[in-house]
């Protein structure tokens, strides 16, 4: 079965069953006007003229458009619902059924006529039109033929429709509107002639069910726990040593091995499911606006989870319309711009570390950021001093904010400025991530990264320290184990940073027992000995790690929503001994490692926090000068209070009592020795004739102010929180970075607690 | 006529504390726990119960008692937003009934770190209950991890 005629077959089904819920609905709404009924009647014919629409059924979407349009002036009640028009929109079910059943028997509409049903229906939408006559065509001539055609039935039953629908015909033609006995009258045939539609769509029904997501969840988890069982049972059998036992429980293996394996299938679908309606929607929309779109699709075979499916398929259309509305311009506009007048939309998907990747990229103009930043101004969601302090990436990603469009107009393809924040929240929510690129005139490439949660995933588990984790194997390039005796290919030092040689290229290392600060139990701590390197988006890196234990198939769960901030777990899982198991998040570890660069995710909350986080500038997002002054100190400066680093010789220095002075900038600057004011045990900077000393040179009320430090560390830009207490005088907090303690120091109040001498010298 | 309510009822560092008895899931034997590095130190870590990942809370770190190094702690399983958290104390003891007209609401003198746990006390014939506030204990902020880090380190 191609793709289309799975989705056919889908619609059959679900058509078969939204029909008979219809008829009855129907039948109702002659005893009740109930607002409800109506509306409900009325979305199920739209969903069936939508589905039909996507398929291609033109006859049926117009046959269903007309009885759509009969039900919305119900619905607004400018029509009132009266038995001919309950006729008008039975007969129009009864042609849908014709099409339908046509459809499964000869995957064609069938050559039924419906355009005296459409007639009907729309003459109902005119009030006070006298629309006996077309009622009764409808009814008997036309429907009949049709089902001669397209069915084989038994011939008592297609008799009885047409007999039975004779007295309709006579009754609508009396044109006596009794309500009060038309129901019985009109659904008396009605009844006879779903009895042989219902047999014919039943071949296609029994062939699937349709069952609720949790069930299935539930029966992958009470799998997963079979799988742990199992465990425990092999590892029982192969103790007791018992054959017969171990018959059993290998047989048990087997089956419940299939069993998951079938389980999962039930979930995993082609994600070409959801791109099947691209195509037709891509069409639409471009000739609507006027465009040229040539879309590509790769990858569609690319299988993920129907959870996910679901979850991705509005963000993803969504995404698609907005390639087609903002980023694909007009064939003149692309003449113009040296391109071809036929834009590119290119949709891919594939499997990367663990995750399916979904790119969506256009060769159309790009966003432009003075247009966002513009935009940013005009909505009032930041201010201009704000924006000058972002970067093109984090400007980049304020198209996520709620209520932010940057098209010039609303169309009515997209523009609503609802979107891209939902867009965003939609695909974070199911542990997703969104990124953005976008070169003015070459187009945006919008990467969407989904995660494989309720995937059994294959890995390796690893200890640390005495703990055991567990990496999935996309990641794992290669094992490696260190021999103690051999110097060459070990561990290498640039700085205190270890390095490997591998495959001649020097490869950073991270031990995971000190990046996740855990520490043995054992008093004899084993070195880490084991390097696994890994591969983390583009880069590549060592974990060192204590030992390495085996691999296993493992059901990822989602990591308790409250520990998902910590960043570097994508999840857990549950091992053989009934333990749970944490799932290395190999990225987040390069990127707590420092191996990757940290994202500063500007998302919509840290938005909303962004005022409180500016004026606390020093401590948070802003540039922070690392510097230690001795002791392994860590001290951090805002950039700002800094002018310059200068490196002064020993000899350049000359000391006073309790500070040094050197020439600088045709002056005179005081320099201090920053261990001293701060008081650092063995503060002192280490000064010996030949080393050139670290100078902070600090602005202080228009005068250059000098702080010897022992080492400038590095300039780090990220928001830190800051929880400790002030330590001492001229120390505003103390918080972490990169991993260590530090000192925030204000060099204004430092300098003004310990510089009284300062205005002596000018 | 006063309403009555039942709480099953834990020993945490000697004080008696309860919750509704309809919020508690279910109420287990010392589990193994699996730390998480880099969490707070409210959490102890990560419990299997029945294939559904538990998220163990240290009830002695989070409300500013001396922690014990014993693992041997009882655990009241609760659900709540669809996750499960197990509330882990010294001991269990039994469910109380008691009568709405005996609350009164904490102390303003107790510490602030216990006292935003504490909805109210019950007096009880020879002693005090004191009512958790679940929602409270599972909004505070010294459960994201942030925070535990410096807690750690200074």
């Amino acid at each position: 079965m191609s793709e289309m005629d799975e989705a056919l077959a889908e619609f059959l089904i679900e058509c078969q069953e939204n029909l008979s819920r219809m008829d009855l609905e129907l039948l109702q709404l002659e005893k009740s006007t109930d607002p409800e009924l109506v509306k409900s009647i009325f979305r199920v014919m739209h969903t069936i003229k939508g589905s039909a629409g996507f398929l291609g059924l033109s006859k049926l979407e117009k046959l269903t458009h007309a009885a759509e349009n009969l039900l919305s002036k119900i619905r607004d009640g400018s029509v009132k619902p009266t038995a001919l028009i309950t006729s008008a929109l039975l007969s129009a079910i009864d042609g849908t059924r014709v099409i339908l059943s046509s459809l499964e028997t000869n995957q064609n509409e069938g050559n039924s006529d419906s355009d005296t049903i459409i007639k009907a229906l729309n003459n109902c939408t005119q009030p006070n039109v006298i629309i006996s006559d077309t009622i009764a065509n409808t009814y008997t001539p036309e429907i009949k033929p049709a089902v001669a055609q397209t069915l084989v039935f038994p011939k008592d039953a297609t008799s009885s429709f047409s007999e039975a629908a004779t007295p309709v015909t006579e009754t609508v033609k009396s044109a006596t509107l009794v309500v009060e006995k038309s129901p019985a009258v009109i659904s008396a045939p009605k009844e006879k002639i779903e009895e042989p539609y219902r047999e014919v769509a039943s071949a296609l029904s029994d062939s699937s069910v349709r069952i609720p997501v949790d069930i299935l969840d539930k029966l992958m988890s009470l799998a997963s726990e079979l799988v742990l069982s199992r465990n425990q049972l092999l590892q029982c059998s192969t103790r007791l040593n018992d054959s017969m036992l171990q018959v059993a429980s290998r047989q048990f293996n087997l089956v419940t091995s299939e069993l998951q394996e079938a389980l999962m299938k039930t979930r995993m679908q082609p994600i070409s499911n959801v791109w099947n309606k691209f195509p037709r929607m891509v069409r639409e929309v471009a000739f609507k606006l006027g465009k040229q779109i040539n879309l590509q699709m790769q990858g569609a075979d690319t299988e993920l989870d129907k959870t996910l499916i679901e979850a991705i398929k509005d963000p993803l259309t969504h995404l698609v319309r907005n390639s087609i509305d903002h980023g694909i311009e007009s064939p003149e506009v692309r003449s113009r711009a040296n391109k071809k007048p036929e834009g590119t939309l290119l949709l891919r998907a594939y499997h990367e570390s663990g995750r399916v990747n979904i790119v969506i990229s256009d060769d159309g103009k790009g966003i432009d950021l003075n247009r966002v930043k513009a935009k940013a101004l005009e909505k009032q969601l930041l201010s201009s001093d704000q924006l000058s302090q972002m970067g093109d990436n984090s400007v980049l990603q304020l198209i996520f904010l709620p209520g932010f469009s940057t098209a010039e107009k609303i169309t009515s393809v997209s523009g609503r400025g609802v979107g891209m924040d939902v867009v965003k929240n939609n695909i974070e929510k199911i542990g997703g991530m969104i990124d953005i690129q976008s070169e003015v005139n070459k187009g945006t490439t919008i990467h969407l990264r989904i995660p494989l949660t309720l995937a059994i995933i294959k890995a390796l588990s690893i200890t640390a320290a005495g703990q055991s984790f567990t990496i999935p194997q996309t990641h794992i390039t290669e094992l490696l184990r260190l021999k103690d005796d051999i110097k060459i290919g070990g561990i290498e030092y640039v700085h205190e940073t270890p390095v490997f040689r591998f495959r001649g290229k020097l490869i950073p290392l991270v031990n995971l027992a000190e990046l996740l600060q855990i520490k043995g139990q054992s008093i004899i701590q084993a070195q880490p000995n084991h390097i696994v390197i890994l591969q983390a988006e583009d880069r590549q890196f060592g974990l060192l790690v204590d030992a390495v234990k085996d691999t296993n198939e493992i059901v990822v769960k989602p990591l308790p929503s409250r520990l998902k901030g910590v960043g570097c777990f994508a999840g857990v899982t549950i091992m053989g001994d009934g333990l749970v198991q944490l799932i290395l998040d190999v990225s987040g570890v390069a990127r707590l490692g420092r191996v990757l660069p940290k994202i500063r995710d500007l998302s919509i909350k840290d938005l909303a926090k962004q005022d409180e986080i500016l004026a606390d500038k020093q401590t948070a997002g802003e540039g922070l000068l690392l510097v230690s002054a001795g002791a392994e100190s860590q001290i951090a400066i805002a950039l700002e209070q800094v002018v310059r680093l200068e490196e002064f010789k020993e000899s350049q220095l000359e000391k006073t009592s309790d500070m040094s002075l050197v020439q600088y900038r045709e002056g005179i600057m005081p320099v201090y020795n920053l261990g001293n004011i701060l008081g650092i045990k063995g503060g002192v900077v280490t000064v010996d004739k030949a080393r050139k000393i670290p100078v902070v040179v600090h602005n202080y009320g228009g005068k250059y102010v000098g702080l010897a430090v022992e080492k400038i560390l590095d300039t780090v830009y990220e928001s830190i929180k800051i929880n400790g207490e002030s330590t001492g005088l001229g120390i505003k907090k103390t918080g972490v970075v990169s991993g260590k303690i530090t000192e925030f120091v204000d060099l204004g109040v430092l300098l003004a607690s310990t510089v009284k001498k300062l205005e002596v010298l000018s | 006529m006063s309403l009555e309510l039942s709480y099953a009822t834990f020993v945490i560092d000697g004080k008696l504390f309860g919750i509704l008895i309809q919020d508690v899931q279910e109420i287990l034997r010392p589990l193994e726990v699996t730390k998480v590095p880099l969490a707070s130190l409210a959490f102890n870590g990560l419990i299997n119960l029945r294939g559904n990942i538990v998220l163990a809370i240290n009830m002695r770190q989070l409300l500013g008692l001396p922690t014990l190094e014993t693992s041997n702690c009882m655990n009241i399983v609760l659900k709540l937003q669809d996750e499960f958290y197990s509330l882990q104390v010294d001991s269990v003891a039994d469910v109380v009934v008691v009568q709405q007209s005996d609350f009164e609401i904490p102390p303003e003198t107790l510490p602030s770190e216990t006292k935003r746990f504490i909805s109210g006390t019950y007096k009880l014939d020879n002693k005090l209950l004191h009512i958790l506030d679940i929602g409270q204990i599972l909004e505070d902020k010294s459960l994201s991890h942030k925070e535990k880090q410096s807690e750690v380190l200074i």
